[in-house]
């Protein structure tokens, strides 16, 4: 288990190390002038060449790019063109702000995707209505739904507030939003999943043992159910934590994927790069704890590795 | 039928079917287990033996419609309400599965699904169920059950497996233990100390047992009484001494000599087996299933289907056949056409 | 071929067509509606300068530089469906080329194509689709492209994944043993498999890429104004939520369509067991 996990470990760094010289080369070249970019007004030439001296952009691509990398190694993420401050100090507290929208987005996934697939899997009305509800989930567009629930929850019930900034009772929408675009696929992979298991011997065995029904399903179906879904889940959490761009740009939650978005307009490279390195940590690291979790759920997978 | 006289049956089953949509899997069985008594239900895979099994223990899925009447130690189990049997259901009857690793989830470990039958029908705290849990691993004679208890399915042998089973099926000595073919999936000794291992316990328990096979072998070290299925029907039961030395059945004495020739017969010699097939639809024709396989079939048997009735002129008590021409009594058991066909070596 | 496979559901194949189909028609009768870009400052707009509410002029009321609300949504839905096909087409091209020679030719071949596809699969969609937006100018193309790019990959595994089956079942042996040339066998043997598998698959992935499309244009990375797309007027919609919520809710009504239409073709085109729950062993 521990060699299985040192292996994925090792890939896992090489793919971080990857994208991290693929997000160096696309954003070179990207059109437009950082120096413009940080001083919009400037209209002597000199003053230009001075920016681009003082960030190396006057070296060749392969001294900067060997300078960029080896600050990489130290933790250093470089300065922001636009707001000249370390990326690393931009993207360190947008990380917390994203981590608590990713962890409940993920909360509201699974809780609403969970109860749907297990409803579902009971009854042949409510499975119905579930694939219909999945359908409709399935086709409407993040930011569509977001813009839906705000129009309804925000402005028209004053329910929820409208304006952008991360707190408690910002955080209901966004997360509900990512909730019910993720749920169908927990719906899907759950309901599949009690339906067979409900058809299993096993399940046979402990109806024939005298449990009720809600037992079975809670203490020996869904602890079956659990590992896809852990899996799943720790996947998602990467994946938002590298940046849920839509979603934050729609309810201006100050996080990564904000951050990302608002540095791509600005031509803040730095930003940009440090966002897409951030966002692959993430994603490798959570898949590995989503590999984890899997083995702590299921005894069979503990051994395969 | 024999039994305690005091105790009523273990289990009691009257004009029993089963269908599955238009499939009629079993026909109007009756059978009758006493109390401690152990009865083989012999039967070819899809003779309805499972079918009859689960529906006495009201296991079956929902697509499958039981009807008839069914007294398990004097509970009525087809009329009772279903939650209400639900919880009654582990106290009347313990079940064994073919396939044990099917029937273990697969997550849990075991012990922890054999504690659950205490915290639930003996209302014992967790500790105390752990406990209960390791001493039932332990009669059914588990080496270190604390450590086994903490397994998962996947990490025990097929034995072992099927100990855990056998465990689960007595933990709350009911009046009755199904089987259903719980060995074929073993290797031949570890069929043979689960087979000891169930008889020796039956009897400290005194469960009566319905023991499902195929394999007429086991028959004979395991039961007292025998009745044997064929398409959906029972068509001969009695005392075991009876069936094995005095088939009447045709179909019987086609089971009987398949076994014949596997204990006499040398490695690679043809082993006998009854030509045909079972018919896939056995309701659908007038007469006799068994027809188109029978070597004494006459008008009469594509006319009629034959009633299950006593043999007249037999010494054995209870000793009943479904069949036109019951074989007389100490009649050469081999009809000479039924060996037509052989297997390949 | 005889008769319907059991469990087919042709009523959402039926009601997903008519859809897209009143849509397309829509598309097509664009120039009817009128200009999508050209300001109507005279009865577009009100007196204060807000845009109009919907009249028998303006169906849809004009937006909030007094443009015909309708012209500009049958344009925008013009862009979706340009963009549905052609990324389609091209994603599905190159997705099951890619998974046709690295599970044809195994080996080194392989190894390299499935890794990138792997990397394809593990991209984050929309910050990937934002960074490829910073180095192309807007338009139809970068759109095209950008979703060319992201969405190649499933169907490259997908179809890997079929020509892993077919091999196992023996279906490249049986074509080289009878002689056949290796593109023979991938013509006669894999390519209907594969091909039928990529139809099934082309409504969901049009789906995808037209939700994916409205969500660039939404981020300012794909179709840019004044050029309408149904994503870009969401977003120009959003400043006038308050008092003229139509300006939101009439495109994002449209790319909701749109997506659940090509969704229903794809589940009508698929099969079920409707047996699966009567298996069930718990309560009656």
């Amino acid at each position: 288990m521990a060699r299985a996990m040192m292996r994925r470990l090792v890939f896992g760094l090489i793919a971080v190390t990857g994208v991290a010289v693929l997000a160096f080369l696309l954003e070179f070249v990207v059109p437009g002038d950082p120096a413009r970019a940080i001083a919009p007004r400037a209209q002597s030439a000199a003053v230009l060449a001075n920016i681009r001296a003082q960030l190396h952009l006057n070296q060749p691509l392969v001294v900067q790019f060997a300078s960029y990398f080896g600050n990489l190694l130290h933790g250093d993420l470089g300065m922001s063109y636009v707001q000249r401050q370390p990326v690393a100090a931009l993207i360190g507290p947008r990380l917390a702000d994203t981590g608590a929208l990713a962890l409940a987005g993920v909360l509201a996934e699974v809780l609403i995707g969970g109860t749907l697939g297990v409803l579902a899997a009971r009854h042949d009305r409510v499975r119905a209505a579930v694939g219909a509800v999945n359908l409709v989930l399935l086709a409407v567009p993040v930011f569509v739904l977001g813009l839906v629930l705000l129009l309804v929850f925000g402005y028209q019930l004053g329910l929820a507030p409208v304006a952008g900034g991360a707190g408690p009772a910002q955080i209901v929408l966004p997360a509900l939003t990512l909730g019910l675009i993720g749920a169908p696929w927990y719906a899907q992979i759950v309901a599949d999943q009690v339906q067979e298991a409900l058809a299993s011997n096993w399940v046979r065995t402990a109806v024939g043992k005298g449990l009720r029904d809600g037992y079975i399903l809670r203490r020996h179906v869904l602890r079956n159910v659990l590992s896809p879904v852990l899996t799943m889940a720790g996947m998602d959490l990467g994946s938002y934590l590298s940046g849920v761009v839509t979603v934050e740009v729609v309810f201006v939650w100050p996080g990564i994927g904000l951050l990302a978005y608002n540095a791509l307009q600005n031509l803040d490279r730095p930003v940009v790069m440090g966002t897409v390195i951030v966002g692959a940590v993430a994603v490798v690291a959570f898949n590995l704890l989503a590999d984890l979790a899997r083995m702590l759920a299921d005894p069979r997978a503990r051994e395969e590795a | 039928m024999p039994g305690d006289a005091g105790r009523p049956a273990a289990l009691m089953a009257r004009d029993v079917s089963v269908r599955y949509g238009p499939v009629r899997a079993v026909r109007e069985a009756s059978l009758t287990v006493g109390a401690g008594q152990a009865v083989a239900l012999i039967g070819e895979t899809g003779s309805g033996k499972s079918s009859l099994a689960f529906a006495v223990a009201r296991l079956l899925p929902r697509s499958a419609r039981v009807t008839g009447r069914v007294e398990i130690a004097g509970t009525d189990v087809l009329a009772a309400d279903w939650r209400r049997f639900r919880g009654e259901r582990a106290r009347l009857l313990g079940c064994v599965a073919q396939d044990a690793m099917a029937a273990l989830n697969p997550v849990l470990p075991v012990g922890r699904q054999v504690g659950e039958l205490f915290a639930v029908h003996a209302g014992m705290g967790r500790r105390q169920a752990a406990a209960a849990a390791s001493a039932a691993l332990a009669s059914v004679r588990i080496d270190h059950p604390e450590a086994v208890a903490r397994l998962y399915p996947h990490q025990l042998s097929g034995g072992m497996r099927q100990r855990v089973m056998v465990a689960m099926a007595l933990a709350l000595r009911p009046p009755l233990v199904v089987a259903d073919e719980p060995t074929t999936a073993l290797d031949v000794s570890t069929q043979a100390e689960i087979l000891g291992l169930v008889a020796e316990l039956r009897e400290r328990v005194g469960s009566g047992l319905l023991w499902i096979t195929h394999d007429i072998g086991v028959v004979a070290e395991l039961a007292d009484w025998a009745a044997v299925m064929y398409a959906g029907r029972i068509v001969e039961t009695g005392p075991v001494e009876a069936i094995f030395d005095a088939p009447a059945h045709p179909y019987t004495e086609g089971l009987l000599l398949t076994r014949r020739d596997l204990r006499s017969g040398a490695p690679g010699s043809p082993l006998f087996q009854i030509p045909g097939a079972p018919p896939a639809r056995p309701d659908e024709a007038p007469g006799c299933p068994f027809m188109p396989r029978c070597p004494r079939a006459t008008a009469v048997c594509a006319a009629r289907e034959p009633p299950l009735l006593p043999l007249a002129g037999r010494g054995e008590a209870g000793h009943q056949a479904a069949c036109h021409h019951p074989a007389p009594p100490g009649a050469p058991p081999a009809p000479a056409p039924a060996r037509a066909r052989t297997a390949a070596p | 071929m005889a008769g319907r496979p059991a469990g087919r559901r042709p009523w959402q194949l039926l009601a997903g067509t008519a859809v897209l189909a009143a849509f397309a028609a829509l598309a097509v009768a664009a120039p009817l509606a009128g200009s999508p870009l050209r300001p109507d400052l005279t009865r577009g707009l009100t007196p204060t300068g807000l845009p109009v509410g919907p009249s028998a002029r303006y169906p849809l009321g004009t937006d909030l530089l007094g443009r015909d609300e309708l012209a500009r949504l049958a344009y925008g839905v013009r862009v979706s469906l340009t963009v549905a096909i052609a990324s389609n087409i091209a994603s599905i091209a190159i997705g099951a080329a890619v998974g046709l020679v690295a599970g044809f030719f195994r080996g080194p071949a392989e190894q390299v194509l499935m890794r990138l596809t792997d990397v394809g699969l593990a991209l984050p969609y929309t910050l990937a689709g934002l960074v490829i937006a910073a180095i192309m100018p807007a338009g139809l193309t970068r759109v095209i492209v950008i979703i060319t790019a992201l969405f190649w990959s499933y169907p490259a595994r997908l179809v890997y994944g079929e020509v892993l089956r077919l091999r196992r079942r023996g279906f490249v042996e049986a074509g080289e043993a009878m002689g056949a040339s290796g593109l023979a066998v991938v013509r006669r043997h894999l390519l209907p498999q594969v091909t039928s598998l990529m139809l099934a698959y082309s409504p969901l992935n049009a789906a995808s890429a037209v939700a994916f499309e409205a969500t660039l244009s939404y981020l300012n990375a794909g179709i840019n104004p004044p050029a309408p797309s149904l994503g870009n007027m969401i977003s120009d919609g959003q400043a006038a939520i308050t008092y003229r919520p139509l300006l939101v809710i009439a495109p994002g009504l449209a790319v909701m369509a749109l997506t659940l239409a090509f969704l229903l073709v794809g589940e009508g085109m698929k099969t079920r067991d409707p047996d699966a729950r009567r298996l069930s062993w718990l309560g009656r």
